[in-house]
């Protein structure tokens, strides 16, 4: 075999040269977590297994170190008992193994404080000083916020102010960064003060804005699938695409989260992240690269090219719904104003359709249709591209209902995968035509249980890798898109609400929406 | 070979490419076939001129609703590669199909398996169809199929003439050997002549010394379109991983230039078998090949340990291979690995010296790592080993697409190494 020995590392100690074909990430370098809002329910649930299944997979340094900071007064002994809780409860790798605890579990600490109050902040400065000098994590902090977002901006301030972070260029020798929950912000301005504040603290390099939904892995498969197969780009255009439909559905109520839910609406709870992450991604154009500036450049591109809506346009393309009581799988439910601290009078939207056009080469004209709800029939999150009809149709038969068109399917949760819709001849001698579905599922072709989107994204800002987190313009940008309905929606009376009945597919403003322009959202 | 082909056409077999009972209707029985070979898995033997017709009837009728049956239930043939497998016995056949039954969860295919028994007198071929279906959760039944054919009598190496008019076209050929293969010979080089990928596994080689060395040149020689593969190769991945992962933190990352020794532990026999090298032996070709190491010296063999002296940039670097018998069922398999460096920086009077562990639990489920300078502890990790059985080994295997050309590489060296062992 005639191949070339890599160069002996004596000549370049910048990388790893054992890293050379395998296909597990280098392991980032030794930090700290801290987690504020460490015995709130994303902690319980997500953090603290996602951190205990990549300890079990040996994803972390040694001596990585989680600090937890919430107002409660635990212990470190309380907090570490709760972790293990969790870990039991919540992890895909549940239980806890002892042998791995040993380490994971001397390895979590805990600060008590108010988030207002800097003396916790100073406190946690001198552990986070006594950590380095114990494990040499050398001031390498990851900052998590998993609070109330009201708190993001005293929480910033007291991490500047303690001395805890500050802005740094991506060559330091140690790195702060921290991650974010969403909402950011409830509207455009609020998202632009926040991301003011933050952007004091922090460059925009060290900031990494969580949306778990791009850390599933069909929702990275949507990049795969349309720049890695040169079959479906060149229909992936207006010339062949009559629209596009996306669709979140839950069969789920707002579950205990009345307060939260009642101040954000399905709005900004679903549309205004996940929902224009996914629009982006299915709209983008092709990246130069796939680092993570040139591919949030497209995506924000994207979000440029929707215009605001006016507040004609709201009215004409947009929908609101509140669910009322109904039956979901054969289980009575209450309507929202029934539910659990919420207002009996609430004009919260629950649903929501829309009608958007992105106004570029590729996609003027075709209409992009959202619908998104609760105590809708069934889970599931689906992008659907409709496209335009054969240009004759030579196999129409009088009598017979028009040929379905091909619609492209790709299927995000429950069952991921992606399926083509085409028409095909039923054997004999007539010729009659059926649509048939040609379905991928990730489970049935690869049969890999896929980790936890909180591991995949926990470990990426580890790495300092930004590509699957929103950058500060691509917020704004759609806060501008959701901000001009929100306004819209101010100037008119809300429908009488609840307007659809829980277990139905929503108000029937939502299928006028679709059905005036001739269209109809797809059976799901 | 006066071949003597089996269409044994009696109740409940495919014939005339319908499947059902000699007397009865294909509709009428299709129920029956599809429990027997669907739902239970069973094997239906068949001519083997019937064989692709007896599958289109099979799947056919698997694709029929069934009475209260929801259409949920229905069956999607898959079919990524044909996978054509070589096994000497029933024993072996049993094995293989469990394996083909486990892989369909991630990669459906169509199997051929060979079952040659040429210590048997009598020559005779017979044929067998099965399918093997898994049932995802809320999915449809994804099912593959497998073809059988066992082969006995001393003529058996004509045996690739079956295999292939068989093969999906345009899918990938794999075949897999396991066991101890015969990598030479009228039948192994026909089929090899269709493969994409020989995938073997060292640690089952009976004669180590020989055959790796003969994968080592079939790797390399003239049979280098064809991609190899080593299931001990996917067993070194998570050590691979591991040791990598020491030289991730840029502190550690100059001691990669500078290593003097590496010890490798490794599971050898009690008996006076010759100990089998190849897991450990693919694990030094790598760091070899990585760091640019080379072969120097011959090996010293003492019973189960062994002595290679390597050439690091002119300075002589031992690899110390230690034997030793703790489980009898992971012959050959790795137990320890240490690797110890000196500084660069450091006072060539006072060198300060760092080793780099990583060490298999008792229980083979959790591994250790870690490491020390100047035998003062820095860090250490437990953590979740876990054994992968053939299948996940399989699986790990599969997940390459097309070259691995650090396993090459590396079992080039590594071949190297073993001929100073033969010497």
């Amino acid at each position: 075999m005639t191949m070339t020995a890599p160069s002996p590392v004596a000549t370049s100690l910048v990388e790893n040269p054992l890293r050379q074909g395998l296909r597990q990430e280098h392991t980032p370098e030794p930090s700290v977590m801290v987690i504020f809002g460490a015995t709130g329910d994303l902690t319980h649930r997500k953090l603290i297994p996602a951190l205990y299944n990549l300890t079990l997979e040996r994803r972390l340094p040694d001596n990585f170190q989680v600090v937890g900071f919430a107002r409660r007064p635990y212990t470190d002994e309380t907090f570490q008992a709760e972790a293990m809780n969790s870990i039991n409860q919540f992890s895909r790798r549940k239980p806890v193994q002892p042998a791995i605890w040993e380490h994971f579990g001397k390895a979590i600490h805990y600060v008590q404080s108010d988030f207002t109050n800097i003396d916790g902040y100073n406190k946690l400065k001198d552990l986070l000083d006594q950590l380095d000098r114990e494990n040499g994590t050398k001031g390498n902090r990851l900052f998590y916020l998993s609070t109330n977002p009201n708190d993001y901006p005293v929480i910033v301030e007291n991490l500047k102010q303690a001395g805890l972070a500050q802005p740094q260029d991506p060559g330091s020798t140690s790195w702060n960064r921290v991650i974010i929950e969403k909402p950011f912000g409830h509207d455009l301005p609020s998202a632009l003060e926040l991301n003011g504040i933050i952007g004091n603290v922090f460059r925009e390099n060290q900031v990494y804005r969580i949306d778990h939904y791009l850390g599933k892995e069909t929702v990275q498969n949507i990049l795969v699938f349309r720049f890695a197969n040169s079959i479906f780009e060149p229909l992936w255009n207006r010339s062949y695409v009559d629209h596009i439909q996306m669709i979140v559905s839950e069969e789920l109520g707002v579950e205990g989260r009345g307060p939260y839910y009642d101040t954000s609406g399905t709005i900004r709870d679903m549309v205004q992240n996940h929902m224009m992450q996914l629009l982006s991604l299915i709209c983008m154009e092709p990246p130069t690269t796939f680092d993570a500036n040139s591919v949030r450049d497209e995506k924000t591109k994207v979000l440029r090219a929707i215009s605001p809506l006016t507040p004609d346009e709201v009215v004409e393309r947009t929908v609101r719904g509140q669910y009322g009581p109904g039956m979901i799988f054969g289980k009575e439910v209450p309507g929202y104003r029934e539910e659990e601290r919420v207002p009996p009078d609430s004009i919260t939207d629950t649903y929501m359709a829309m009608k958007l056009y992105v106004d570029n080469w590729r996609w003027a004209g075709v209409p992009i249709y959202l619908r998104t709800g609760k105590r809708l029939p069934k889970r599931t999150t689906e992008v659907a591209l409709q496209f335009k009809p054969a240009p004759h149709t030579l196999f129409h038969q009088p009598g017979e209902a028009a040929m379905e068109p091909n619609v492209l399917v790709m299927q995000i949760q429950p069952n991921e995968g992606i399926s083509l819709k085409f028409g095909a001849k039923v054997p004999g001698a007539t010729m009659q035509i059926r649509p048939v579905t040609m379905d991928f599922r990730f489970g049935q072709s690869f049969g890999v249980a896929a980790a936890d989107a909180y591991e995949r994204l926990i470990l990426d800002a580890m790495l300092g890798d930004s590509t699957l987190f929103a950058r500060r313009d691509e917020v704004e940008q759609a806060w501008a898109i959701i901000t001009s309905v929100l306004d819209g929606w101010k100037l008119h009376m809300p429908p009488k609400f609840p307007n659809y009945e829980s277990g139905s597919w929503g108000p029937q403003e939502g299928d006028d929406l679709i059905e005036r322009d001739g269209r109809h959202w797809r059976r799901l | 070979m006066s071949e003597k082909v089996a269409d044994k056409s009696n109740n409940n077999v495919v014939k005339d490419g319908q499947l059902g009972a000699a007397n009865a209707t294909a509709e009428a029985s299709a129920p029956d076939e599809f429990e027997l070979l669907i739902e239970r898995g069973e094997a239906r033997p068949i001519g083997i001129e019937n064989i692709e017709k007896g599958l289109t009837a099979l799947w056919q009728a698997a694709g029929k609703s069934r009475p209260g049956e929801s259409d949920q239930l229905a069956v999607t043939r898959a079919c990524v590669f044909n996978l054509v497998i070589s096994v000497d016995g029933d024993q072996a056949l049993a094995e293989v199909t469990e394996t083909i039954a486990q892989l369909t969860w991630s990669y459906p295919c169509r199997a051929i398996v060979l079952v040659l028994k040429p210590e048997e007198t009598q020559e005779e071929v017979n044929a067998f169809i099965s399918a093997h279906c898994q049932l995802p959760s809320g999915g449809k039944k994804v099912c593959c199929e497998q073809i059988t054919v066992v082969a006995s009598g001393s003529d058996v190496d004509g045996m690739w003439s079956v295999v292939l008019p068989l093969l999906v076209p345009d899918l990938p050929v794999i075949l897999w050997w396991p066991g101890d293969p015969v990598l030479h010979g009228t039948l192994f080089e026909h089929l090899l002549a269709t493969a994409d990928r020989l995938i073997v596994d060292s640690r089952a080689f009976i004669n180590p010394v020989f055959t790796f060395s003969r994968l080592a040149e079939l790797s390399s020689s003239r049979y280098s379109e064809v991609a190899v593969s080593d299931l001990c190769w996917s067993r070194l991945n998570s050590w691979r991983n591991l040791i990598a992962q020491f030289f991730d933190q840029p502190q550690y990352l100059p001691y990669l230039n500078q290593v003097d020794r590496v010890e490798v532990h490794y599971e050898a026999p009690d008996d006076n078998r010759h100990p089998n090298f190849s897991e450990a032996l693919l694990l030094i070709g790598w760091l070899a090949r990585q760091l640019g190491w080379q072969p120097a010296f011959s090996l010293q063999r003492k019973g189960n340990n062994a002595t290679l002296i390597l050439n690091r940039q002119g300075v002589p670097l031992t690899v110390v291979l230690h034997g030793h018998n703790d489980r009898v069922d992971e012959l050959g398999g790795i137990t320890q690995v240490n690797l110890i460096a000196s500084h660069p920086e450091a006072n060539p009077d006072e060198p300060k010296l760092a080793s780099f562990t990583v060490a298999v639990s008792d229980d083979y489920e959790h591994a250790m790592t870690f490491v020390e300078e100047d035998e003062s502890p820095l860090a250490s990790r437990n953590f979740l080993f876990p054994r992968l059985d053939r299948t996940e080994l399989l699986r790990e295997d599969l997940a390459m697409v097309g070259r691995d050309r650090v396993f090459e590489a590396s079992l080039e060296l590594a071949g190297q190494l073993n001929a100073r062992v033969k010497s």
